[in-house]
């Protein structure tokens, strides 16, 4: 199971009727509010064992799952 | 933010000169809305708004004063009798420094051989006006300086007079009581131009017994700022070559005033000014009590007439005045004069054949309250009824 | 001096006119003697405030800058926000007669934001302690905010604005739009509220109209005051971020506090939301949540707690009474509730086969005001019980007997129309925003001919029929107390 994978995974438990793959600005376009944001963190926080303190959650580093998933990646000092 | 770099000088210089345009219209407009919405009222307003109609030097006699000024000398009886032509620039409960800009605001287009200064602010106490009577005595003033002036000297805090000076934030919910007439530039209230020369008539009667009044030469010092105030349209009429004559108008209520105009008399004479204290009683000339007061302290027109006729006689004997009667030049004082023998036609015939007013019946009965102005203001009403009793006057 | 005198008018007017004559680089400064003079105006006790607040943003900056430290954060918050709870509800308690400073909220909240943003790496500690006092002193935002970031706010402040004529037209169409707004029809309205605090024996349906007119009333005072703000700083082509986005149009509870006074719930949820539902504690409560409830349901135990506390300190920052007790813990109890019974929501509408836009639309939006009008019963009367007592009254049989005696007792005929046209119009202008036409940049754009009447008017009806001067109370923004 790749990263992808698991994050999409991860983010279809939060929420299931919002396609993450494909969307580009999940935060700006008000797709995802802070609820399904704080329970993102903590799915991420489940799946990869990491734990994003508050200054990054910027809507930048989630308004897509590229940028989620380097956002895992720096966490996990790859 | 947008990239100012790309706005270029010339488009500035465009937006800049098209701001101005904007500004200039936009105040210009509020002017005009300031105008139409100054309630044009008779009790001090329009009085001053209708001395910008009366042609240039036409006013000989300028009687300038409170409501016992305007509803007392009847500019009517004046000019048919005597050929006087003279003007009432009165407000309701007009104060001194209030009178002071508006003689000033007249001098800029009449030259009065004579100003009536009607002695009744002499006895106010208070040092500044309320709000309804700042309205009433300034709004009607085009002159920007005056009316500043008239305006600072209203006000109890200098901070208030803002509102004022713009207009705007004192009148601008008059809009429920605009009528046609108030849109019309200069405005013509109910007729009331060029031909109207300031006298407001009361035509109810309210019985009065002679009251009994100390004639004593006791003085009581008057408000400092009635007296600054004073003394300032003594010196400006000595500078102008202006003579003025102080009048007590009789009054039902007068024993209250006396002290103080014995205070005024004494200061007018610091100038080799004088005048005539019409509640003297031993001065007769076929006053009524009984029938001749509108109520506690105004004549009504019966009372006007008969007040009006001695004090022609009066000015006639002091005074070297022309008699402008048949001069094209004074053909609105005919007019106005012929108005007013038609809506009082009883009177007016006495006053042409010089008939005593004793024989008359009284006039048709109206209520008093016919005599309040509506009012305009979320005051409430007393506020423009002209000189209230504090107490009830049972003098 | 609120911004509804002629002085603030004139004031603001003037500072704008020394903004652009001044040379570029020291157009920000033309700002901070504008906001000190302002400032001075307000009391000396306020400008006290006010610089102490900034001084210690400015050193407590540049010291966390240096060291990142969690114990210098905590003291720092402590003193900043600490002064302002202390001034703010030791009154409350003590009954004691504080010297409150002016807008005192608004200028802590924003000084302990640049504090924690600093401390996260996300604003660069200001060396320059003038620039520190103009982010929080900035005149304009002093009554009502917004709040801002330093990040939205302070490079703006400081850089020179060149004149734009796009943004000074949008600024002044903005600023007129909320003058017409707080004057013209919010400020009419009060009588109704004062109709509905006099009490006595109201009828059932004059009770729910005012409550639906007070809401109404506060969301055109507040961002008419919003517009205002903006809209002079446009002027100055400084760009304050949105407060207010329609937010009668909400399809939830949540989406009407996202629209809702908009930078304070920001606020909350960077600074108080993030941290407690991200923190290694807020992530351990929901991952032994997970384990009674289930996944879903558990992981959202931490967000619904903190929400709840978020808007009951929402509640008590309006004003700290009962009142603002029942009014924050009623929104948390909803919000809570909303999240927690989503999953319950999502299956009852598969199995319902209800659809999920068409009519459920104005199903939820109908119920979003019914929801938030049920919390402003709490808004604007002296204690819950008086809340109460108005809901029994409105539920009570309605008669319509002496409906005109009624509604004339409260304004003339002549205010009510002038107060329901004014409402009509910002309805038709809100519904075309909603539908994303942009209704003030298109009138910048039109022609001058269509353009300058317009405007012309705006400025007639607001100085005719606004409600201001002698002749009224003018009714303070009701926010400014905050």
């Amino acid at each position: 199971m790749t990263d992808m994978e698991k994050l999409l995974a991860a983010l279809a438990e939060v929420r299931d009727d919002v396609d993450f793959a494909d969307e580009g600005a999940l935060v700006d376009d008000g797709l995802i509010d802070s609820f399904d944001l704080t329970q993102i963190i903590a799915a991420l926080d489940e799946a990869f064992d990491i734990h994003i303190i508050t200054g990054d959650i910027e809507p930048e580093n989630f308004n897509n799952v590229q940028s989620m998933l380097e956002l895992v990646h720096r966490y996990q000092g790859k | 933010m947008k990239e100012n770099g790309a706005v270029s000088g010339k488009k500035r210089a465009g937006f800049l000169v098209r701001l101005v345009c904007f500004a200039v219209i936009a105040v210009l407009l509020l002017v005009y809305a300031n105008f139409v919405l100054t309630p044009k009222h008779d009790y001090g307003i329009c009085s001053m708004m209708n001395l910008y109609r009366q042609p240039d030097d036409s006013v000989d006699v300028l009687t300038v004063g409170s409501s016992l000024a305007y509803a007392g000398v009847n500019t009517n009886v004046l000019w048919e009798e005597f050929g006087i032509a003279s003007y009432n620039l009165c407000s309701a409960e007009q104060p001194f420094w209030v009178s002071y800009y508006t003689i000033k605001e007249a001098l800029k287009t009449q030259h009065p051989k004579i100003i009536l200064l009607d002695a009744k602010a002499a006895t106010y106490t208070r040092d500044y006006s309320k709000r309804g009577r700042t309205i009433l005595s300034t709004f009607g003033i085009r002159g920007i300086g005056n009316r500043i002036g008239a305006i600072m000297a209203c006000v109890e805090k200098p901070q208030d007079a803002v509102s004022y000076i713009l207009g705007l934030p004192e009148v601008h919910s008059n809009y429920k009581k605009l009528t046609a007439e108030d849109f019309t530039f200069p405005p013509d209230n109910g007729g009331r131009g060029e031909t109207w020369k300031g006298y407001i008539e009361s035509d109810v009667t309210e019985h009065h017994d002679r009251p009994s009044v100390v004639w004593n030469t006791v003085k009581r010092n008057i408000n400092d700022r009635e007296e600054e105030y004073a003394r300032k349209i003594f010196e400006m009429a000595r500078d102008e070559g202006i003579t003025i004559m102080l009048v007590g108008f009789p009054n039902p209520d007068y024993a209250n005033d006396h002290m103080y105009y014995n205070s005024l008399w004494a200061i007018a004479a610091e100038y080799g000014i004088t005048g005539i204290n019409y509640n003297d009683p031993k001065m007769r000339f076929g006053l009524r009590f009984s029938t001749d007061f509108a109520d506690w302290q105004h004549l009504n027109v019966k009372g006007s007439i008969t007040f009006t006729r001695k004090l022609g006689e009066d000015l006639k004997e002091l005074f070297d005045l022309p008699d402008r009667r048949g001069d094209d030049y004074y053909a609105s004082y005919d007019i106005c004069a012929g108005i007013w023998a038609e809506k009082y036609a009883d009177f007016a015939s006495a006053s042409v054949e010089k008939q005593p007013l004793d024989w008359f019946p009284p006039p048709p009965g109206k209520l008093p309250e016919d005599f309040i102005p509506e009012e305009f203001y979320p005051e409430p009403p007393e506020e423009m009824w002209p000189e209230l009793p504090e107490e009830p006057a049972d003098a | 001096m609120s911004i509804l005198t002629v002085e603030f008018l004139a004031f603001a007017a003037c500072t704008l006119l020394l903004y652009y004559l001044m040379p570029l680089k020291v157009r920000w400064l033309v700002l901070v003697c504008a906001s000190a003079v302002f400032v001075c105006l307000s009391g000396w006790y306020s400008a006290a405030h006010l610089t102490a607040v900034a001084l210690v943003m400015w050193g407590g900056g540049l010291l966390l800058q240096k060291k990142k430290s969690r114990l210098l954060l905590a003291f720092l918050l402590v003193l900043d926000l600490g002064a302002m709870v202390f001034l703010k509800y030791y009154p409350a308690f003590s009954g004691a007669d504080l010297i409150l400073p002016l807008r005192l909220s608004y200028f802590t909240f924003q000084s302990a934001g640049y504090l924690i943003d600093v401390y996260r790496g996300k604003a660069e500690a200001r060396k320059n302690p003038l620039e520190a006092w103009l982010f929080i002193g900035y005149f304009p935002q002093l009554a009502q905010g917004p709040i801002s970031t330093w990040k939205e706010l302070g490079p703006q402040l400081r850089t020179g604005h060149r004149l734009d004529p796009d943004s000074f037209v949008s600024g002044f169409q903005q600023l007129l739009w909320g003058y017409f707004k707080k004057l013209v029809i919010a400020d009419r309205l009060a009588s109704v509220t004062t109709a509905l605090l006099k009490g006595g024996d109201l009828p059932g349906w004059f009770v729910l109209g005012g409550v639906i007119l007070y809401a109404i009333r506060l969301y055109l005072d507040f961002s008419g005051g919003m517009d205002v703000v903006r809209g002079f700083s446009r002027m100055a082509g400084i760009e304050l971020p949105e407060n207010f986005r329609r937010p009668f149009f909400s399809q939830s509870v949540a989406e009407y506090w996202r629209r809702w006074h908009i930078t304070l719930g920001a606020w909350f949820r960077s600074y108080l939301l993030y941290p407690l539902t991200t923190s290694k504690a807020g992530i351990g409560l929901g991952k032994a949540a997970s384990k009674a409830f289930g996944k879903k349901t558990g992981r959202m135990v931490p967000s619904a707690l903190a929400t709840m506390l978020v808007f009951l300190l929402i509640g008590i920052w309006h004003t700290a009474n009962w009142n603002a007790v029942v009014f924050g813990t009623y929104f948390g109890i909803v919000m809570a509730a909303s999240m927690l019974l989503d999953p319950v929501w999502k299956s009852m509408r598969n199995t319902l086969n209800l659809p999920k836009d068409g009519w459920m639309k104005p199903f939820r939006l109908v119920r979003t005001w019914i929801l938030t009008l049920i919390a402003q019963y709490f808004a604007f009367t002296a204690g819950p019980g008086q809340g109460l007592s108005l809901m029994a009254q409105t539920v009570q049989p309605w008669s319509f007997a002496g409906f005109a005696e009624q509604m004339t007792g409260v304004m003339e005929l002549t205010e009510w129309i002038i107060a329901a046209a004014g409402c009509v119009i910002v309805l038709v202008v809100d519904i075309l925003c909603e539908k994303k036409i942009d209704v003030c940049g298109g009138l910048a754009k039109t022609h001058f001919w269509i353009r300058w009447p317009v405007l012309l008017a705006l400025i007639l009806v607001i100085v005719v029929f606004g409600v201001y001067g002698s002749g009224y109370d003018g009714a303070a923004f009701l926010y400014t107390q905050f």
